[in-house]
């Protein structure tokens, strides 16, 4: 009913890693940090096997409804009035991450690169990037990801690599860190709070349908929290663990440290075009996830009328949080628990649902 | 008036005279409407045989000719004098000119006496061949408007059969091959020596199958196909007491000779170009493609003249779905004239909003094949010598066909060159510009302290320094085309020199800026596609305001935005940016050159009817080599 | 396709609004003036002396050199300014300087001796959260004023003061007189409970060839670069000298160790790459020396141990490769059993200074500069139990042993030493 195109595989994995590494941009990895201490990057894994788990649950799901997307199903399985109440859940986490993500992108910007901009205006660059991507729509947005992708991931490597000289592994010891409980609870049920498996299970129509769905969730976050490992291993290894969880900005700062003789340093500003264009990626995504999910929830033809006032939404939303410590703060105590709602919990209550009413159904008959 | 000056018996009325606006109808004999609005009212008032108004100059380009014209002429001039004074009078106001204008419309015009011209071609639409050679003979003096259009030539003639059969020839001058007319004519009139030839449409028969050496003979009895083939360089035979026409073919006019090619050149390679003939470029491609499949259709565009244009692809490959839709497309074209295949271009591409084109034109008749062997159409617009090949991505349009006649080390060298001098062109002033406004940390400090030191004498902001620089570049540019000759070139290397040294040296820009805008300079010529460096010569400009407004951010702004609106066109269907966006199996000639023995498999995204261009095993001397070895 | 025009056209609208606005932030370069280098001494009246060393961009673009500022202004300006924090002082610098003061070039930061020793925890605090400070730049520490440094400190080579400080950081490799520590590892350092600061010493030397004497007189004497900061006897040339570093425990500089000192700790490290050593003549009945060029062939082995009650035991092994360079004596220590010897010889002093370094930083210093608290972390699980060891306080009772391995590999271009007639 919306038309939205379509993309290959390879397309969709790269879509989701690159909207999933979006956060390590922002201060998540400082949090990270401070959950894990020298073992910061050991929350990944756990977070990777949460994800893979919540992947497979939504892929089995989708699989009974092999022509519906998450928004559909949940209605009928739940009814029009439960449903729709756990829809509203699913659209307004969207809403809060592309406003918080929007917020905290236009904030780092701000801090980094252009110190006497008005916020409201990094804000609005953002957002317009936003609209402009989901306005052409998610094949766009696909393609726009599957051509930069070398470049941010290229972009990422180069960075790890020209920090290997300044790299330590004893900073990685002691090797748990803040302890086991630390890491493998707290630390990964936050860095399993992604917003890809729901944003997946949206867009499962335009990725090729149900049956592919397993297979390009696993692959994309396989990629991405290899990725997180990999970039929070060389942070943990360059930066001693006090002094990243002061860092407002860890990625920031990692490049800022290249140092590589007298001509090689300084190029951190090249990393600010990077983690724009995925910022940007990943704020289009979210708004175009809202767009979609509440296009569905209503039943209306095309998703594309809607995107004006939700961008708007976004951006009233997005300049609510008082300050920068603020909108980091929202994003650590509210959304990374609220994401587990639409990613895990929602899915496992349908899938409860689901067996139940076969069940009664089964013993109806 | 010199002498009323001297007199000094001028008054002001007269001085206003002179110096307002008058009309000269003498010499334009006619007036055109300018506005739309004003064709539509002269329009009107034509159609209730209303005055014409002088101010909006109202009029037809066919004036009623003669003496009383003339003399009316004279009367509104006159009358125009007067309604001048009093315009001044009045203060120019637009009120009271009106008024005078709508008084002042005393001249009115017949509505033009339906040429000749027009209504015989409406006869030529469906007429008919008559017997009669007079009656022949009139129509084509009304169709042609004879006897003041002295391009046609009518000959008279009498075939030598032995009752002799009268005859005429029609043909235009200048359009036909001489030699072969007076083959024909020898045929004709010494030669023929027929008994008791036929009389009717049996004579035709027998003059097209026993007389006449002509290698294109067609027999119709239409006017309007006797038109059509007359206007395109043949000779028409009319006999006497038949009712059709022998349309032979010869076609003979002045034309450029196959020449290098101008705007695409290289050192590897074939060295023709197409030129402005259509036939001589079907024929140049057939050279290339020997093979019964290549099929060339031919369309015609244009409701007044009609201009040739034909579609070729290879049957066995092309998809026929996109030969439909290009056919589809072109027959699509409501237009009067098409001059080039450029106009064509922009008729039927895909996204005329979008800066990137999504055709190729090329002058190149081996890229073109190349393009037909992968399963692409080509479309050749008669009197154009670039041809379009559609689907075109912009992979495509980086390429220049040398580098697969290269060996492959050199090809993938040049390609990735070339990937580096695309970047460059349309981002390196944007580049310099954020990082010297808003960046200065990322430069190495003595860099940065060169920059600083250079820039420290330069009266402007740089801003304003990038966009000089750049301008005089695109000035030298566009001179260096414009100027006629051998001192295009002189004037583009003399141009940059002279300017960006003197400029140094009276410290308007930094010597930093000039090697900069040099090398972007050099950047974009170095894009082989001309549309695509034009695209690129825009997208600077762009990059340097947000550059300048937001730094490295506005330069991500822009990339995001170009990727986003980049990736989404299509030409003819297929992606432009395929094979990475979307993805789809790359093939071994994309950016990387894979040696030839790897170029196993045609684009998969033009759907070509058989996609595998060799077999996996492409160097069969190597197996029988090693056979032998063994 | 009027999807495309909106696009087109809101974009366009967005950069007209972006223009309009002006362009936030964005600075000419001739707008701004670059700090290259900062002192800090202790004020007299208020807490900080800030001085400064702006760079003169038309002097080093050297365009138009026979220009104006002749004899006038060098390569640099140099101010200085009472303050009571660091970066607000920069604004009072602007009231004289007239264009904006940037910290984004700055190459050094030259903290005074007597500041060193109050303690630089809530000086660096105070910077390292500035956007315009980068992690990449040096820090000195200054024997005497730093503004006297920096006012002192003559370019003879070099037309861009910055080239120096990148030069220092480079030759550290080359000789290893000196470790160069990096800003944000520095830092770090401060912020880590399993190793202690420490920066190279700079200071200006007054005086004549003969004022100071080496700073450790014991031992064999035959060693090269046994000076601190200042103290080396050159004459002529920049009066500006680096060598030694200054030892931190925590955030507070206390004490001072030699160029030679620096060698052994940067060799414990691992960190020593090239540098010419001096050993005395084994063989030779004079005072002969030899002359070597010392390289570390890889990294030492640390190997650590802690017994129940939470004793520490180290054991390093150092592994050097020297070449010879120069043999005054004339003995031939090509051959294989002489080359024992000297091989033998280089690895005892060596050993020797190392023993010797370790024992003052146990005992003088009680500072592990040195970072063998990164090895002893291994042995924790978490950071809770390597926290509540409080290494830094263990480091003085730990047992270190170091062993050095030398192989000379190479004897240079003559593979032979022949007896010379006459004598």
């Amino acid at each position: 009913m919306i038309r939205e195109g379509s993309f290959g595989p390879a397309e969709a994995v790269i879509l989701l890693a690159i909207s999933n590494i979006a956060r390590f941009f922002l201060p998540y990895p400082r949090s990270l940090a401070e959950i894990g201490g020298t073992a910061a990057w050991l929350t990944l894994p756990g977070g990777l096997v949460i994800a893979l788990a919540g992947v497979y649950v939504m892929s089995v799901i989708l699989n009974k409804y092999p022509d519906k997307t998450i928004i559909e199903i949940t209605e009928e399985v739940f009814g029009p009035v439960l449903g729709t109440v756990f829809n509203l859940v699913t659209f307004s986490f969207f809403l809060a991450v592309g406003a918080l993500f929007t917020r905290e992108f236009a904030e780092a910007m701000i801090i980094t690169a252009l110190p006497e901009t008005p916020v409201s205006v990094v804000t609005v660059a953002f957002l317009a990037m936003g609209l402009a991507g989901a306005y052409l729509g998610i094949e766009a947005l696909a393609r726009t990801s599957r051509l930069s992708y070398l470049y941010v991931l290229g972009g990422i490597a180069l960075l790890l690599l020209a920090m290997v000289p300044q790299c330590d592994l004893d900073n990685l010891f002691p090797l748990l860190g803040r302890g086991p409980l630390q890491i493998f609870g707290n630390g990964s049920l936050s860095t399993a709070a992604v917003t890809e498996i729901i944003l997946a299970a949206v867009l499962v129509q335009a990725m090729g349908g149900a049956g592919k769905f397993r297979s390009i969730g696993f692959r994309a976050m396989l990629i991405a929290y290899g990725l997180g490992v990999a970039l929070m291993v060389t942070l943990s290894m360059t930066v001693h663990y006090q002094s990243l969880a002061e860092f407002t900005l860890p990625f920031y700062t990692l490049a800022r440290q290249i140092y590589l003789g007298r001509f090689f340093q300084r190029v951190e500003a090249v990393f600010v075009i990077i983690w724009s264009v995925a910022g940007a990626l990943k704020i289009a995504l979210t708004l175009y996830g809202a767009t979609v999910s509440l296009t569905r929830l209503l039943k209306l033809p095309d998703y594309r009328p809607l995107l004006w006032p939700l961008g708007l939404v976004m951006f009233i939303i997005s300049l609510l949080p008082p300050d920068m410590p603020a909108s980091g703060r929202l994003d650590l105590i509210i959304l990374r628990p609220f994401a587990l709602i639409p990613n895990y919990l929602i899915p496992v209550l349908v899938l409860v649902f689901y067996w139940l009413r076969g069940r009664s159904r089964r013993a109806g008959s | 008036m010199m002498i009323a000056g001297r007199c000094g018996t001028i008054n002001l009325k007269k001085l206003l005279q002179i110096i307002s606006y008058q009309e000269n109808l003498d010499t334009e004999g006619f007036v055109l409407k300018e506005t739309m609005d004003e064709q539509q009212k002269t329009g009107k008032e034509d159609q209730g045989q209303a005055a014409a108004d002088n101010k909006q100059k109202t009029g037809e380009e066919e004036q009623k000719t003669g003496a009383d014209v003339r003399k009316e002429d004279g009367k509104v001039e006159q009358q125009a004098g007067k309604d001048g004074q009093k315009q001044v009078s009045g203060g120019g106001d637009e009120g009271a000119a009106g008024q005078n204008n709508k008084r002042r419309s005393r001249r009115s015009f017949r509505k033009p006496v339906p040429s000749s011209g027009t209504s015989a071609q409406k006869d030529a639409g469906d007429g008919r061949i008559s017997a009669s050679l007079e009656e022949n003979r009139r129509v084509i003096a009304r169709l042609y408007g004879l006897p003041e259009n002295k391009d046609v030539i009518i000959r008279d003639f009498t075939i030598n059969t032995v009752p002799p059969v009268r005859s005429f020839a029609v043909f235009i001058d200048g359009l036909t091959d001489k030699i072969i007319q007076d083959l024909l004519f020898q045929a004709l009139m010494a030669f023929a020596g027929q008994a008791s030839p036929p009389g009717g449409e049996k004579l035709v028969d027998l003059v097209k199958d026993r007389l006449l050496p002509g290698n294109q003979i067609m027999v119709t009895a239409s006017f309007r196909e006797f038109l059509d083939g007359v206007n395109y360089g043949g000779t028409a035979l009319f006999l006497e007491g038949c009712g059709k026409v022998l349309l032979v073919e010869t076609k003979g006019w002045e034309h450029r000779t196959v020449d290098r090619p101008q705007s695409e050149q290289t050192v590897n390679g074939p060295q023709e170009a197409f030129t402005e003939t259509l036939r001589t470029n079907t024929a140049l491609l057939r050279k290339l493609l020997k093979s019964e499949q290549l099929s060339t259709e031919l369309l015609t565009v244009g409701s007044r003249i009609k201009t040739f244009v034909a579609v070729m692809y290879l049957r066995d490959l092309a998809n026929p779905a996109l030969v439909d839709e290009v056919k589809r497309r072109i027959e699509g074209i409501k237009v009067d004239y098409l001059a080039d295949s450029g106009i064509l271009e922009q008729f039927i591409e895909d996204h005329p909003y979008n800066l990137n084109p999504t055709v190729l034109a090329t002058e190149r008749p081996d890229r073109v094949a190349s393009k037909i062997i992968e399963g692409k159409v080509a479309i050749l617009v008669d009197g154009s010598p670039f041809i379009l090949v559609v689907p075109s991505t912009m992979y495509e349009q980086l390429h220049t066909g040398e580098e697969v006649y290269r060996r492959w080390q050199f090809g993938t060298y040049i390609r990735y060159l070339r990937t580096l001098t695309f970047l460059a062109s349309f981002l390196l002033p944007g580049l310099y510009i954020s990082l010297v406004l808003f960046h200065h940390e990322m430069l190495p400090t003595e860099l940065l302290l060169a920059i600083a030191g250079n820039r420290e004498r330069v009266p402007f902001p740089s801003i304003m320094e990038v966009l000089m620089m750049e301008f005089a570049l695109e000035f030298i540019r566009e001179a260096g085309l414009r100027v006629p000759g051998i001192m295009g070139t002189t004037i583009g290397i003399v141009g940059a020199l002279i300017l960006g040294q003197a400029a140094v040296e009276a410290n308007i820009v930094s010597p930093i800026l000039v090697i900069l805008v040099a090398v972007t300079g050099l950047a974009s010529f170095a894009i082989p596609y001309y549309s695509l460096a034009f695209t690129t010569r825009i997208y600077r400009f762009i990059y340097i305001a947000l550059g300048a407004t937001l730094g490295f951010f506005g330069i991500s702004i822009g990339l995001f935005i170009q990727v986003l609106l980049t990736s989404n066109l299509k030409s003819f269907g297929v992606p432009y940016l395929v094979p990475t966006g979307p993805r789809t199996s790359a093939g071994a000639d994309v950016v990387t050159r894979l040696p030839v023995f790897f170029h196993e498999s045609r684009p998969d995204y033009v759907n070509p009817q058989d996609a595998t261009r060799a077999p996996k095993v492409s160097r069969t001397w190597l197996k029988r080599d090693r056979g032998e070895r063994r | 396709m009027p999807a495309v025009r909106i696009l087109v056209l809101s974009l366009l609208t967005l950069m007209a609004v972006l223009t309009a606005g002006g362009c936030w932030g964005s600075r000419e370069t001739d707008e701004v003036a670059y700090i290259l280098s900062i002192g800090l001494d202790r004020g007299e009246q208020d807490r900080f002396l800030v001085t400064i060393s702006i760079a003169n961009p038309q002097n080093i673009a050297g365009a138009g050199a026979g220009g104006a500022v002749e004899g006038g202004l060098g390569s640099s300006v140099i101010m200085s300014v009472e303050s009571s924090a660091v970066i607000p002082s920069l604004n009072l610098f602007d009231t004289s300087v007239a264009r904006q003061l940037s910290l984004l070039h700055t190459k050094a930061y030259i903290i005074s001796e007597e500041l060193a020793r109050e303690g630089l925890h809530d000086l660096l605090l105070s910077l390292i959260r500035y956007r315009e400070l980068r992690g990449t730049a040096l820090v000195l520490v200054s024997r005497g004023s730093a503004r006297d440094f920096i006012e002192k400190n003559k370019l003879l080579l070099e037309l861009s003061p910055t080239k120096q400080f990148e030069l220092i950081r480079k030759l550290t490799g080359n000789h290893g007189l000196y470790a160069s520590t990096l800003f944000q590892h520095f830092y770090n350092d401060l912020k880590s409970l399993s190793v202690e600061g420490s920066t190279p010493l700079v200071a200006i030397r007054e005086g004549g060839r003969g004022t100071a004497g080496p700073a450790s007189g014991d031992g064999g004497g035959h060693v090269l670069g046994d000076y601190e900061a200042g103290e080396v006897p050159i004459t002529g040339g920049n009066p500006a000298q680096i060598i030694g570093n200054a030892v931190f425990r925590g955030d507070r500089m206390v004490g001072v160790i030699g160029g030679e000192e620096a060698r052994y700790l940067l060799m414990l490290q691992g960190k020593f790459r090239w540098g010419n050593l001096v050993v005395a003549d084994p063989l030779a009945a004079g005072p002969a020396v030899v002359s070597l060029v010392v390289k570390q062939a890889h990294s030492p082995k640390i190997r650590t141990e802690i017994d129940p009650e939470g004793n520490v035991a180290i054991d390093v092994d150092i592994y050097l490769e020297p070449e010879i360079i120069g043999i005054m004596s004339g003995i031939d220590y090509e051959t294989e059993e002489n080359k024992a010897v000297l091989e033998e010889t280089v690895s005892f002093e060596i050993q020797r200074g190392c023993q010797e370094l370790i024992r003052r930083t146990q005992e003088e210093f009680r500072s592990d500069i040195i970072g063998f608290g990164k090895k002893v972390k291994h042995h924790f699980w978490t950071l809770s139990a390597w926290e509540e060891f409080r290494w830094l306080e263990h480091y003085p009772e730990a047992e270190v042993n170091v062993t050095v391995h030398s192989r000379i590999r190479r004897t240079g271009l003559q593979l032979k030493t022949m007896p010379y007639r006459g004598g």
